[in-house]
């Protein structure tokens, strides 16, 4: 037997009594494979630190982390939603309260004037100025709309 | 107290309870075994929490025994710990005994010490194989299911360990 298979069957726990009666490093090696067992086997009564209550507050952390960052997300969900409510046209209509119709009112028809200035002491005199043109030179054609208020005048230069 | 904080965290309260009672019932087992595969105990700590929080958040799935999920997600988790590691230096060579005496009785203690030293040198396998065995006294076919490979691989890799941290310690005395 060699030393090599002497190492082998030591190790697999195998006899190998012949062998290392002739063989000093072999039995060095055994007498190794030997106290380690033992030593291995007091390894069992050695102290160990214990991680349980680390465990439990971590799966705390962990815990409460979670629920602020769901509580995080309900927050920033709600502050959507308001902004949306605010934000969004309500059922398509213009915003604000419905206005009435603008009107406009054509301007007051200004008939020209002309003053004359006379000599001191007299009494400023007016004279209403003539029509540009005579009624006589236009025609004039009425038409009636459904709005009772509502007439127009055509009117037809000659 | 804290079963009841629990209970209001994410689980019903009897499941919370549950989880407390395997929680305890295995602690020590997962902190020992992640200790053994990883050599420092606070890294051991830190990757029995991980086991622990995995557990927690699959705990309704887990049917009957969890030991064989706890050690199999242990040894999962401490692999991955020991990927992001930097390398661990080759066995140094030189600060080997060049006439080392077989009489001298070596102190436990140290070789405890080199016993785990020894282990952070093995291949991932092999040590994970030699820690479930021989540290966690499980047996082969039982190491054989948590790692999901053949009986037969399990001692083939228990041998090649025991071998290999016979000399490590030998070595080093
Ligand atoms: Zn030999």
């Amino acid at each position: 037997m060699t030393c090599q298979e002497c190492e082998l069957r030591l190790s697999l726990e195998q006899d190998v009594s012949e062998h290392l009666a002739t063989c000093a490093a072999c039995r060095a090696l055994a007498d190794e494979m030997r106290e380690n067992a033992a030593a291995i086997a007091s390894f069992a009564d050695d102290p160990l630190p214990r991680v349980g209550h680390r465990v439990t507050a971590e799966i705390r952390a962990q815990s409460r982390s979670r629920q602020i960052q769901r509580w995080g997300w309900a927050l920033a969900a709600a502050a959507m939603v308001l902004v949306l409510l605010y934000a969004w046209p309500r059922g398509g209509r213009p915003p604000g309260p419905a206005r009435d119709p603008l009107i406009a009112y054509a301007p007051p028809k200004i008939e020209s004037a002309e003053v004359s200035v006379g000599r001191p002491g007299d009494r400023p005199r007016t004279r209403r100025s003539a029509p540009h043109r005579k009624p006589a030179d236009t025609l004039k054609v009425k038409m009636f709309t459904d709005d009772p208020d509502v007439v127009i005048y055509w009117l037809v230069e000659e | 107290m804290a079963t009841k904080e629990l209970a209001l965290a994410t689980l019903p309260r009897k499941e919370a309870v549950a989880f407390e009672e395997v929680m305890a019932a295995n602690d020590r087992m997962v902190v020992g075994t992640a200790y053994r595969l990883l050599g420092r105990i606070e890294d051991a700590q830190d990757a029995a929490q991980e086991v622990f929080l995995r557990l927690f958040k699959n705990f309704d799935r887990i049917d009957g025994d969890p030991r064989a999920w706890l050690y199999r997600v242990t040894v999962n988790i401490c692999n991955d710990h020991h990927r992001r590691r930097t390398p661990v230096a080759e066995p140094d060579e030189s600060r080997a005994d060049p006439s080392p005496d077989p009489e001298r009785v070596m102190a436990m203690d140290e070789r405890k010490r080199l016993l785990m030293e020894g282990l952070q040198t093995l291949a991932e396998r092999e040590r994970a194989a030699v820690v479930l065995r021989e540290f966690e006294g499980l047996s082969t076919r039982e190491v054989a299911a948590i790692l999901g490979v053949e009986e037969v691989t399990v001692r083939s890799q228990i041998s090649i360990a025991r071998v290999k941290l016979a000399k490590y310690v030998r070595d080093r005395k």
